[in-house]
């Protein structure tokens, strides 16, 4: 029976690797002319066409005939077997078997083309087999000059350090350790004060779709051969394109872009990408790409140039964590970013005396207000601030995150209605005490041209009285310029005065 | 309204010259401080133990100190209290503003000292700073080098 099988390549089904009888002659790829029965006495074998030994094993079905002794064994280009195994078909003449890929000694057998053969008696079938060692070692997350995705670069204060689109985002030292493949890292949690090692967040305007770049390794943890020149390899991640690059070859790169865009509203978006690698239609594996990806409103809306005024690390991870999900839009962010200034960061305002911990104004006037931000980020001078400090560091989260805030004097002094203080138990007129019940200045912010207030050092009292107990909570969020005065100023002239953005150290 | 009050210090007439090096700070309790960018010759220091900050401002001469203070006191409080017990005896500059608990600006010659001290002895911490760099002028010849890197006298007065 099987002699009228002889020469005859066979499909077996799709997914399933060519099945070849002895003494067959032709070309690998030659289609199959008839169809196959397990039975009758032929040998069939169903395997992938490739598998990565470190992430899944090859699992191997052979049918014979009922109860005949069965050999399988894989055999490298050479014609030397790596590996063997003997088993004894059921009595529905299945064999299953399976390798890890390991031959004699224990060692992972070399990347490259196989052939994979099963015999019983003088029957045999043989197909071809990829062993291969896929994966990626860099990661680069890209925009496009704003037609599809903007990046914008992240600034590490400490290191004084600016991302460069052309470092990677995540980088791996090998695909794997020699015996397991290696996922990238994940970005590490935690302030951002220190740039990363490994894996570093990336910041988008919001509705990006950004464009992910992979380098293929070219060789194995243990500088092996990937055997990617032998098998074709695919890689696909569910919701994004590839781009190019697929099929993968050693060295290069694969570039895919992200389908959708990463959202409506600001915040931060972790993603796990799964890189699914495939031969042949054949799943070989999954690596992990975790990524942690901000939604700036927009970039920066600092108008100085040097680097410091791009998006700090720290402040924009502390921002969008906090206001995560705000709509994409300058006065629901900015809104978002006094409730989080107020009610977030731990300060306390100054009732004392109303001191600029981390403040100056440049030449001591009320020009060119300067913010000491990196003073501010680990409190050297403490969490008590004043206005100064509440408008710089409102200034400063809102700017860095894309929405333009600059700040405001409101001079000469003048006496107040009821306030609730940042971090201070209830309204009062006289913050600082019995004949402190006034500002001898007071700064706020102001989104250019909106003729409306933003104050994250104090909530107004909000009723129809406001120069009378009982108070309620009116964040200054938005107010006009004519309302904040009406409810804040009890006596006195005070003009807005000075509108600048601050500098930044 | 806030009235600012500011008290005169009698007869200082040649006061000495107070300036660099600013490592004698150490020994005030003031240790690495943030040098401004943008305000001039200004220096933020940490007070142990987190009760506050002080912010040490040197210029060429009095006549700039003076101008310094005035725009301080304009810009580094919202609320300036009136003198108070902690300042009593004390003679630390031309210029005084603010309790001398909590908060206390001084002029003296061309320095500028602002402390604000959570603690209560922002006098104290102000007089030692003046103390640790007050030279008398025959000590500021030679050269040095401010915080910034421009070229000063043997006093950290700026050329």
């Amino acid at each position: 029976v099987a002699v009228a099988w002889i020469g005859v390549a066979l499909w077996w089904s799709a997914g399933c690797n060519e099945v070849r009888l002895a003494g067959d002659d032709d070309d690998d790829d030659a289609a199959a002319t008839e169809p196959t029965s397990p039975a009758g006495g032929a040998v069939t074998l169903d395997a992938a066409a490739a598998f990565d030994p470190l992430r899944a094993p090859l699992a191997i079905a052979v049918t014979a005939p009922p109860g005949a002794a069965v050999s399988v064994e894989v055999v490298a280009e050479g014609g030397a077997a790596v590996w063997a195994a003997e088993a004894t078909a059921d009595d529905a003449g299945a064999v299953a078997l399976s390798w890890d890929g390991r031959i004699e000694g224990g060692e992972i057998a070399a990347a490259g083309a196989h052939r994979l053969r099963a015999s019983a008696d003088d029957l045999e079938a043989e197909a071809a087999l990829g062993i291969v060692r896929a994966g990626f070692v860099a990661a680069w997350l890209e925009g496009d000059e704003g037609v599809t995705a903007t990046r914008e670069p992240l600034f590490w204060p400490v290191a004084r350090e600016l991302q460069d689109e052309g470092e990677p985002i995540a980088a791996l030292d090998a695909i794997d350790d020699g015996a397991v493949p290696l996922d990238f890292p994940a970005v590490a949690p935690g302030p951002m004060a220190v740039r990363p090692d490994g894996a570093e967040p990336a910041a988008f305007i919001y509705d990006a779709r950004p464009i992910l770049a992979l380098q293929v390794a070219d060789v194995t943890g243990d500088g092996g051969p990937t055997g990617l020149d032998a098998t074709e390899v695919a890689v696909a991640v569910d919701g994004w394109t590839v781009l190019e690059g697929s099929p993968l070859v050693p060295g290069a790169a694969v570039v895919l872009q992200r389908d959708e865009p990463l959202g409506d509203t600001v915040g931060v978006s972790e993603l796990t990408l799964e890189l699914a690698l495939s031969a042949g239609g054949d799943p070989l594996g999954v690596q992990i790409l975790p990524l942690r990806i901000y939604r700036l409103l927009d970039v920066s809306a600092f108008v100085g140039a040097q680097d410091p005024y791009r998006p700090w690390a720290p402040v924009v991870e502390q921002a969008l964590v906090a206001i995560d999900g705000a709509p994409a839009e300058p006065y629901a962010v900015v809104d978002a970013l006094v409730e989080f200034v107020y009610n977030d960061l731990g300060l306390t305002y100054d009732t004392d005396f109303g001191a600029s911990a981390y403040s100056e104004y440049s030449g001591w006037s009320y020009q060119d207000p300067h913010f000491l931000l990196s003073d501010f980020l680990v409190r050297r001078f403490g969490s008590v601030i004043n206005c100064s400090d509440a408008g710089n560091i409102l200034g400063a989260y809102a700017n860095m995150v894309g929405a333009r805030l600059d700040h405001l004097i409101l001079s000469p002094g003048f006496d107040l209605n009821y306030i609730h203080a940042i971090g201070t138990a209830e309204h009062t007129r006289c913050p600082f005490g019995v004949g402190g019940c006034g500002f001898n200045y007071h700064a706020v912010t102001t989104i250019p041209e909106s003729g409306a207030i933003w104050d994250a050092t104090l909530a107004l009292d909000g009723d129809a009285a406001p120069g009378a107990s009982p108070s309620i909570d009116l964040m200054v969020q938005a107010i006009s310029g004519a309302e904040y005065l009406d409810r804040l100023v009890r006596s006195g002239d005070p003009q807005y005065q000075n509108q600048a953005q601050e500098t930044l150290q | 309204m806030i009235a600012l009050t500011i008290a005169v210090a009698a007869g200082a007439v040649e006061p000495p010259l107070v300036g660099l090096p600013f490592g004698r700070l150490d020994a005030a309790g003031l240790l690495v401080p943030t040098v401004s960018t943008v305000a001039p010759l200004s220096m933020r220091y940490p007070l142990d133990g987190g009760d506050g900050f002080a912010v040490v401002v040197v210029r060429p001469t009095s006549g700039d100190a003076s101008a310094a203070f005035d725009g301080m006191a304009k810009t580094l409080a919202t609320h300036w209290p009136d003198p108070g017990p902690a300042l009593a005896g004390r003679d630390l500059g031309e210029r005084t503003l603010g309790d001398g608990a909590g908060v206390v600006l001084v002029s003296s010659a061309n320095a500028v000292v602002f402390v604000r001290d959570r603690g209560g002895r922002a006098a104290e911490v102000a007089s030692r700073v003046l103390g640790a760099m007050t030279r008398d002028p025959a000590d500021c010849a030679g050269e040095t080098r401010l915080l910034d890197g421009r070229p000063a006298d043997g006093c950290g007065r700026p050329r």
